[in-house]
């Protein structure tokens, strides 16, 4: 199998679960947690070829949380999930086209594709 | 005042005025005519009284003074004498007495009156003239006509003079005024003729009134009033009617105190407040988004637990075998799979229509965007052709998202009106300043009465659904993006909808 790891942060349990397993199923470690907190720790223990990570958080915003991990994770290894794409700042920022957008609810197929991608690079 | 009285008031005040200049002008010259009749009149009547005077007086004026003396010269016998006196005094009936005296003796003498009465009649001085007297109250004159040997005397009496006359006055300087037989109302003029009688020492002052007002002119005056007034009558008829349509238009307004246009003002102030009040209010909500929010809110709760679902439905897919996907188990899930679709679907339209915020505009690809979204139905829709012909079309400022819902809602629709197998023509160009895309298919097509009301909310062909889709697309197209959208279609046959969005949004 590969060897490749996946951080996906969303505080919902539901959404956190189903898309572990997807990516699962395509053959790559996942590992998911609810806080940005956590992730920023995740991030520091080991490394991520992607991180999929929702914009509303219960402690910080997703923004914040990719300045964060920058050291330890690229910016073109972000995948931002948001039901939140009216929020002007947050988009506007990522309009940057640094990161991959993806809009809730999301198509789990274009999920997979788009994390193909960024495990190729 | 009320206006709709000042409706009545300038209604008739011009009428009024206008009869007012009409009567008078009118009258006027209806006056000056009367006058001057009253002045023919007059001098016909001064001539006749001349005339008469001078006939009266005859016998002491030439040439019957000179004739008569001529005649009783020749007269010797008593019986010529007296029979000539008689014959004439007949003839002159105002001959009151005439007498003849010869040498110092009378000879003859005829009076209506006995004898020597006229004779002895005082003169008073004071109120007569040289030889009119009073007796009576009847004017006299008395006359001598002298010849060499003799001399004939007389009286005559003056009343049967004026038969038209109703009163004499004396004046002290010597005049007689002649009132006229009209009656005495309203003296206004007086046409003064004097002229003289037996060598200046008698005049007739001719004195007529111009009092009364002429048949003629009273009749004007009459017929005036009469039509003025049923002009009034109906003028002010019309007025009332204008007037109280006037005040029935405006209903309430019309009634209350004051004028009808305070009312109005006053009405109109109210509303202006309200509506400040209701902008402000809106502004408020605009600003926190009382309502938006709770909608918005809701809404994107929902995403994540239909994003938990669909990636689950996915994952279960995936598990299974093919034998399974195709038993009714698959079944089931396939309807799971469109339920949550469909719940998606209907979210994105609510949260749409509820929106508040602007648009986010980025740099999008139109094409892009259809492709993924053509992509998604494609693998679904199997029995539906998708034909994607795509133009060279520049990037355009638009809400990633929107576009998104706006193709979904689009292609969905053409999805479900077509009866399977059926085509959709997606086709992209570059259009003026901005990016145009049409979407076509074969499916049953939009009646022609319907065309109008497609883009409304709650227009609905289908038993389930909302019926946002297209209020949602249009929402989206024209109002967020300032756009254009427009739809073509025969019945039975196909439906095009024609999008048209400007490059800077």
């Amino acid at each position: 199998m590969s060897d490749k790891k996946i951080l996906i942060v969303d505080d919902d349990f539901s959404v956190r679960e189903t898309i572990t397993d997807i990516l699962k199923s395509q053959g790559w470690l996942v590992e998911g947690v609810p806080t940005g907190r956590e992730a920023v720790e995740k991030t520091e223990e080991k490394n991520f070829d992607c991180v999929i990570l929702d914009l509303r958080l219960p402690d910080f915003n997703g923004f914040e949380i990719i300045e964060r991990i920058k050291n330890k994770v690229d910016k073109s290894k972000i995948v931002v999930i948001t039901g939140y794409a009216t929020d002007r700042i947050i988009v506007d920022a990522l309009s940057k086209a640094e990161y991959f957008l993806l809009l809730k609810p999301v198509e789990p197929k274009q999920l997979i594709s788009v994390v193909g991608k960024i495990l190729e690079q | 005042m009320k206006f709709r009285n000042k409706i009545v008031i300038g209604g008739l005040v011009p009428l009024f005025c206008v009869s007012a200049i009409l009567f008078f002008t009118v009258d006027g010259f209806l006056r000056k005519i009367d006058r001057q009749a009253e002045q023919t009149k007059i001098d016909e009547i001064a001539e006749n009284v001349e005339d008469e005077v001078n006939r009266h007086l005859s016998i002491v004026q030439n040439p019957l003074r000179e004739t008569f003396a001529e005649l009783i010269s020749k007269l010797y016998s008593w019986n010529e004498i007296n029979g000539f006196f008689i014959k004439f005094a007949s003839v002159y009936p105002q001959i009151e007495r005439i007498a003849l005296v010869r040498g110092g003796k009378k000879i003859v003498e005829i009076s209506k009156w006995p004898r020597g009465v006229l004779d002895r009649t005082p003169v008073n001085k004071n109120t007569s003239l040289s030889n009119i007297f009073w007796f009576n109250k009847k004017p006299f004159v008395n006359f001598e006509i002298r010849s060499v040997d003799f001399v004939v005397s007389g009286t005559i009496e003056l009343a049967s003079l004026f038969k038209k006359v109703n009163s004499f006055t004396f004046s002290p300087s010597g005049k007689i005024k002649v009132v006229s037989s009209k009656p005495r109302n309203n003296i206004r003029g007086k046409n003064v003729l004097s002229f003289p009688l037996l060598n200046g020492e008698w005049s007739f002052e001719l004195n007529d009134d111009f009092s009364a007002l002429s048949n003629p002119e009273k009749r004007f005056r009459r017929i005036f009033l009469g039509f003025m007034l049923i002009g009034f009558l109906i003028s002010f008829a019309v007025l009332k009617v204008i007037s109280d349509d006037f005040a029935r238009k405006l209903g309430d307004f019309s009634s209350g105190p004051g004028d009808e246009f305070s009312a109005v003002s006053k009405k109109i102030g109210e509303l202006e407040k309200k509506n400040k009040k209701l902008r402000e209010l809106i502004e408020a909500q605009d600003s926190v988004g009382i309502l938006g929010r709770n909608v918005s809110v809701i809404g994107h709760e929902l995403r994540n637990p239909i994003s938990a679902i669909k990636n689950a439905l996915y994952f279960i897919s995936t598990q299974i075998s093919e034998d399974v996907k195709k038993s009714d188990v698959g079944k089931h899930l396939r309807i799971m799979k469109n339920e949550t679709k469909m719940i998606s679907h209907m979210i994105e339209d609510i949260l749409t229509l509820s929106r508040i915020k602007p648009p986010l505009r980025t740099n999008c690809d139109i094409n892009e965007i259809l492709s993924e979204v053509v992509s998604v139905f494609g693998e679904d829709e199997t029995l539906v052709e998708f034909y994607f012909e795509k133009g060279g079309i520049p990037n355009i400022k638009a809400d990633v998202a929107e576009m998104r819902q706006v193709f979904s809602n689009l292609i969905k629709n053409s999805v479900e009106a077509i009866t399977p197998p059926g085509k959709i023509f997606i086709r992209t160009s570059s259009a003026g300043k901005g990016v145009k895309v049409t979407i076509k298919d074969t499916g049953c097509g939009i009646p022609k009465s319907k065309l109008g009301e497609i883009f409304k909310p709650f227009y609905s062909t289908k038993s389930a659904g909302m019926g946002f889709g297209l209020a949602t697309v249009r929402k989206i197209v024209e109002e967020r993006h300032n756009g254009k959208i427009s739809v073509r279609s025969a019945e039975g046959q196909f439906a095009e909808f024609e999008l048209f969005f400007p490059a800077e949004g």
